[in-house]
């Protein structure tokens, strides 16, 4: 349909073909906004600006919680948590320095059985490895691809994503 | 402070971060959402929920572009869904003038609240269609993006949302019905 053919159509009311020829031209879409009385009425009709209610603000406040602590707050807390662990500590030894010696001879003992279960644990891989050159370093390249494969993960993670509206 | 300090610190955590952003862009969201929404109430509604999104969803946000334009995108939605979820009781259509230069000619008699008041009688998408193109001035790619429909579809509808306004306004007229 030609754009002769079909504007007066349009202008008349709904026309299967002629509203199929408006969806694909540009022209026609054009000419019928400039020509329709009622575009000028309408942005004459447009609202004047309202001002915003002071509850809009103050309730998105409110809602609003902040997902992360800051990292100066995560330190702040780690400093505050080994002075208290240090302090708890010197206050046992010189309260009580019999139970605290008691209780560090048991940490003690604990961490030779620690210890001697771990030399038992890593004896066949320090064995497969340090034997082994070659076990070593295909060790070490794994290490480094998998160390290497977190890092680009983490660095796209922190890349600017599409906007989603 | 520029958009993106005030963006900083809403992602440390630090108040002043949205409080800057609320003072700076909710004119624009509040007004947008009540010419959508035609009324005070769920435009209030519809910019909290804008601003609540934009800043749960900030990780979307591409840095580089404008901060109240994406913020504009989700008011525009917002106001959409809200539209979607009223139920609207049509009401019964005028016949329409026969004569092109008498129709314009009442049309452009009418005064502003009469016109508001016509627009707010329609279906919820022709109203959206009407205020983003003519109180927005916003291009018909976007209009058609926001509705979720195509171009071509949204000049059609378009056209027919202004036929309905026309309708309804002519009807008005000829009752000579008050405001």
């Amino acid at each position: 349909m030609r754009c002769e053919d079909a504007r007066p159509l349009l202008l008349k009311g709904q026309h299967a073909e002629a509203e199929a020829h408006l969806e694909s031209c540009e022209i026609c879409f054009g000419w019928l906004e400039a020509h329709d009385p009622i575009v000028a009425v309408l942005q004459a009709a447009r609202p004047t600006l309202s001002p915003v209610p002071a509850s809009v603000a103050s309730t998105v406040l409110a809602r609003w919680q902040p997902h992360r602590v800051s990292l100066g707050m995560g330190i702040a807390a780690a400093i505050a948590l080994s002075v208290l662990g240090l302090g708890l500590s010197a206050l046992s030894i010189l309260a009580a320095p019999a139970l605290a010696a008691s209780f560090l001879a048991s940490v003690s003992d604990l961490a030779a059985i620690v210890q001697a279960v771990a030399a038992g644990l890593l004896a066949v891989p320090r064995a497969l490895l340090f034997d082994q050159p070659l076990g070593l370093a295909a060790f070490t390249a794994a290490t480094v691809a998998a160390c290497a494969l977190w890092a680009r993960l983490y660095q796209q993670s922190q890349l600017p994503r599409r906007t989603v509206s | 402070m520029d958009d993106a300090e005030a963006i900083d610190l809403l992602r440390q955590g630090d108040r002043r971060g949205p409080q800057v952003l609320m003072e700076r862009y909710q004119m624009s969201v509040y007004n947008l959402s009540l010419r959508m929404l035609g009324n005070t109430a769920d435009a209030e509604d519809a910019t909290q929920e804008v601003f609540f999104k934009a800043f749960q969803r900030l990780e979307q946000f591409r840095t580089g572009e404008p901060f109240g334009a994406w913020l504009q995108g989700i008011a525009r939605h917002q106001a959409i869904d809200m539209i979607r979820r009223r139920r609207t009781i049509p009401l019964a259509a005028a016949e329409p003038s026969r004569s092109l230069d008498v129709e314009a000619a009442a049309i452009a008699s009418l005064d502003r609240a009469q016109v508001q008041a016509a627009l707010r009688q329609l279906d919820g998408r022709e109203q959206a269609l009407l205020v983003l193109r003519y109180w927005e001035d916003q291009p018909i790619e976007l209009i058609a993006r926001t509705l979720r429909i195509s171009e071509g579809a949204a000049k059609v509808a378009l056209l027919r949302a202004r036929r309905a306004l026309k309708e309804r306004l002519e009807a008005r007229k000829g009752t000579g019905r008050a405001l």
